[in-house]
């Protein structure tokens, strides 16, 4: 049980549970990998990112 | 996500099958040797100075022990520590990857040892936990006993493999969806939107988002970290509580880099307040010390005099009864959560008005 499917149990029903759990993971990872080049970071990030 | 981070996330990544292939008693080597590897490839200069301070600092502390000179090895060995972070925070040339977190670690291990808190790890031991690639880039600034408890204690447990997966998942969504895109986009229009505005106002309002932006991007970096030593198996110290629910500023910094606020009471406002009776004293070098690891600067030596002043004002509206009745809670919660937003999104206007706009 992870974080994630104990929150989802709360609101679906069982079965209901793992492919939720699929499509959040799914849209997360898109998420993630589609904004991955984003340069959004400006230089007051970037001393916590390298850990300067 | 800068791609010297992304390239240690992915290196961490990649040590997870490492460390549950390798035999039991070589898997923090495995993960050292990863560590000093993936540093090595980024940073050359970086992956020298760690091995280096990793290796050193703990041959210095046999020595001291030896000459029965516990003091002077703290003094020197840390001074020179520090010394080594000034220089990499002045010399810009080499790219300079994890500092600010190792130099602290090792500070810790270095007083813990001298305070009698802690027996000299010897090389081995102090490499393991020093070379630990999760927590390189963005913390946290894990202590030496929880670490070597936790490598203790592992075991395959799959629920726990899962849920580190997860956080780590929900932390990289965390820090490139909403820190990077979302914020960045935000701040960005309400650039635009703001031109018409005062200067301090319109600075107001960005500091406000860069600080949820902040929250997001190191917070995000901080589930990675968490998220990636969970799947090895080490449940490491939490970074982030929810800070921006606070009701008053001592509580945010309880909630926000815990690691690091614990690390500068334990070693600075603690000593600095038993040394001089002044609390006052012990928070404002706490947070002059937290500011001047960000950044040695002169904004940063005022950014830590504004948060002490918050942390001071916060301890006498204490004394205030609290009120009794539920809606007057409500109230009093809802503006202690607002006035610490105030109060942070104020630092940067405030220092900016204060000093004409200079604060190298």
């Amino acid at each position: 049980m992870t974080p994630l499917s104990v929150f989802l149990s709360r609101f679906l029903p069982s079965r209901w549970v793992a492919p939720a759990m699929g499509v959040t993971y799914a849209l997360l990872l898109a998420g993630v990998v589609l904004l991955f080049g984003y340069e959004g970071a400006g230089p007051e990030i970037l001393y916590i990112d390298l850990g300067r | 996500m800068n791609p010297a981070v992304t390239i240690i996330v992915l290196a961490a990544l990649l040590t997870v099958p490492l460390a549950w292939a390798l035999p039991r008693q070589h898997v923090q080597d495995g993960i050292a040797v990863a560590t000093l590897v993936a540093v090595a490839f980024l940073s050359p200069a970086s992956a020298l100075w760690l091995a280096m301070a990793s290796t050193l600092t703990p041959l210095a502390m046999t020595l001291g022990e030896r000459l029965g000179q516990r003091g002077l090895t703290v003094l020197l060995v840390g001074g020179a520590l520090l010394v080594s972070l000034i220089v990499s925070r002045v010399w810009e040339g080499p790219l300079w990857i994890g500092g600010a977190y190792f130099i602290l670690r090792h500070l810790h291990v270095l007083i813990d040892w001298w305070m009698g808190r802690l027996e000299n790890p010897g090389v081995l031991r102090h490499v393991r936990y020093q070379l630990f690639l999760p927590v390189i880039v963005a913390g946290p600034i894990h202590r030496f006993a929880h670490f070597e408890r936790q490598v203790a204690r592992r075991r395959w447990d799959a629920p726990a493999f899962f849920t580190g997966a997860e956080r780590a998942l929900w932390g990289a969504a965390q820090a490139v969806i909403l820190g990077n895109w979302l914020m960045s986009r935000l701040i960005v229009r309400t650039v635009r939107k703001t031109t018409e505005w005062d200067a301090f106002t319109q600075s107001w309002a960005l500091s406000g988002l860069e600080w949820i932006k902040l929250y997001f991007t190191f917070a995000g970096l901080s589930s990675i970290a968490l998220g990636i030593a969970l799947m090895m198996g080490l449940r490491l110290e939490e970074n982030f509580n929810h800070p921006y629910v606070s009701r008053n500023l001592i509580e945010f910094w309880t909630r926000w880099h815990i690691t690091l606020s614990q690390w500068c009471r334990d070693y600075v406002f603690q000593p600095i307040t038993a040394l001089t009776r002044a609390p006052v004293l012990g928070v404002l070098a706490a947070m002059t010390a937290m500011g001047l690891w960000h950044e040695v600067s002169v904004y940063y030596i005022l950014w830590a005099v504004w948060q002490a002043t918050g942390i001071v004002l916060a301890r006498l509206a204490q004394r205030f009864p609290a009120p009794t009745t539920r809606a007057g809670r409500i109230g009093w919660m809802v503006a202690g959560t607002l006035s610490v937003f105030a109060w942070l999104s104020l630092t940067r206007p405030v220092i900016t008005l204060v000093t004409g706009g200079f604060a190298p």
